[in-house]
């Protein structure tokens, strides 16, 4: 249980990691390539990790061919994170991100209004709405230390 | 007065793209594994990032792009953002589940990145945190993770 806590903040680590460096790299390179920097060198270590665990690749068509479009949003969205990323800071990006992708994946769900935890969804929501607007709105902005 | 920030839409507009992706390609790794559909994610966005590249290339875009050479170290973030496919399936077949992998990855970020803006770490730029600026993270967190757990 500590492990796969640990594992699983890690996880949170490397996603952040993962961000903040490929927005430090877009300050030089540009906001659209370092989204192929970091989908390349992502390619490559994947690659030798399906080699290590000598996986085969598995191909499939059984639902539809747009399952396979993920990537192609990927490279938009890491592109957009390099530039609010640097722009913003990457605190202020990341609960951004945060929030547009808990509200947008809610609308993904379809919200019922039928649905026993309704009243917990608006709760969340209006926490998430709450912060965005106190954060982005009043501007309760972090002191910049000169 | 009530202005906000193009970047903070862009940012909320890249969240919306993010959840999309995870959707899209959580397919994919149930139809097959989680390492196979990420690395066809991670060619397909090559590729997509690649023609991205090109179609902005033919339109003069002027981005104030710092000269000297990056550290190298700059080069290498996709190998933590590779990493956490394996760490994510890790988690998720766990005690802990999908739901508890979410939430504390989402804490994770934000510690982390607190952590490098506080001590300007990764050259970021440095930042003093106040207790003011927990309250907006305080409640995205709290509201996230309701969610969170309404959902799985």
């Amino acid at each position: 249980m500590v492990l796969t806590i640990f594992i699983a903040l890690l996880n949170g680590v490397f996603i952040a990691l993962s961000r903040i460096l490929n927005g430090q790299l877009s300050v030089y390179k540009g906001a659209f390539k370092a989204s192929y920097v970091n989908h390349i060198v992502g390619f490559s270590f994947l690659t030798l990790m399906l080699l290590i665990f000598a996986t085969p690749l598995q191909f499939t068509f059984d639902s539809s061919i747009v399952i396979y479009s993920g990537g192609m949003i990927g490279a938009l969205y890491v592109a957009i994170n390099n530039m609010v990323m640097t722009k913003l800071g990457s605190t202020r990006a990341i609960i951004l991100v945060i929030s547009g992708q808990m509200l947008f994946s809610l609308f993904l769900d379809g919200l019922s209004l039928y649905s026993d935890d309704f009243l917990i969804k608006i709760i969340g929501v209006a926490l998430i709405v709450a912060g965005v607007v106190i954060k982005e709105v009043f501007k309760v902005s972090t002191v910049k230390k000169s | 007065m009530f202005s906000i920030n193009r970047y903070s839409i862009l940012a909320i507009i890249g969240g919306c793209l993010l959840a999309l992706m995870i959707q899209v390609n959580s397919i994919l790794a149930a139809n097959t594994s989680s390492l196979n559909a990420s690395w066809f994610a991670h060619a397909i966005g090559a590729l997509t990032a690649w023609c991205l590249i090109l179609a902005i290339n033919s339109k003069p875009v002027t981005l104030n792009e710092k000269k000297e050479k990056p550290p190298i170290y700059f080069y290498l973030g996709g190998i933590p953002g590779a990493l956490t496919v394996i760490l994510a399936s890790i988690a998720v077949n766990s005690d802990i589940g999908l739901s508890g992998t979410l939430a504390l990855g989402l804490i994770g970020q934000l510690l982390f990145s607190m952590v490098c803006e506080v001590f300007g770490l990764f050259r970021l730029e440095q930042k003093q945190f106040r207790v003011n600026d927990l309250l907006p993270i305080l409640l995205i967190s709290a509201g996230s993770l309701l969610l969170i757990y309404t959902r799985y």
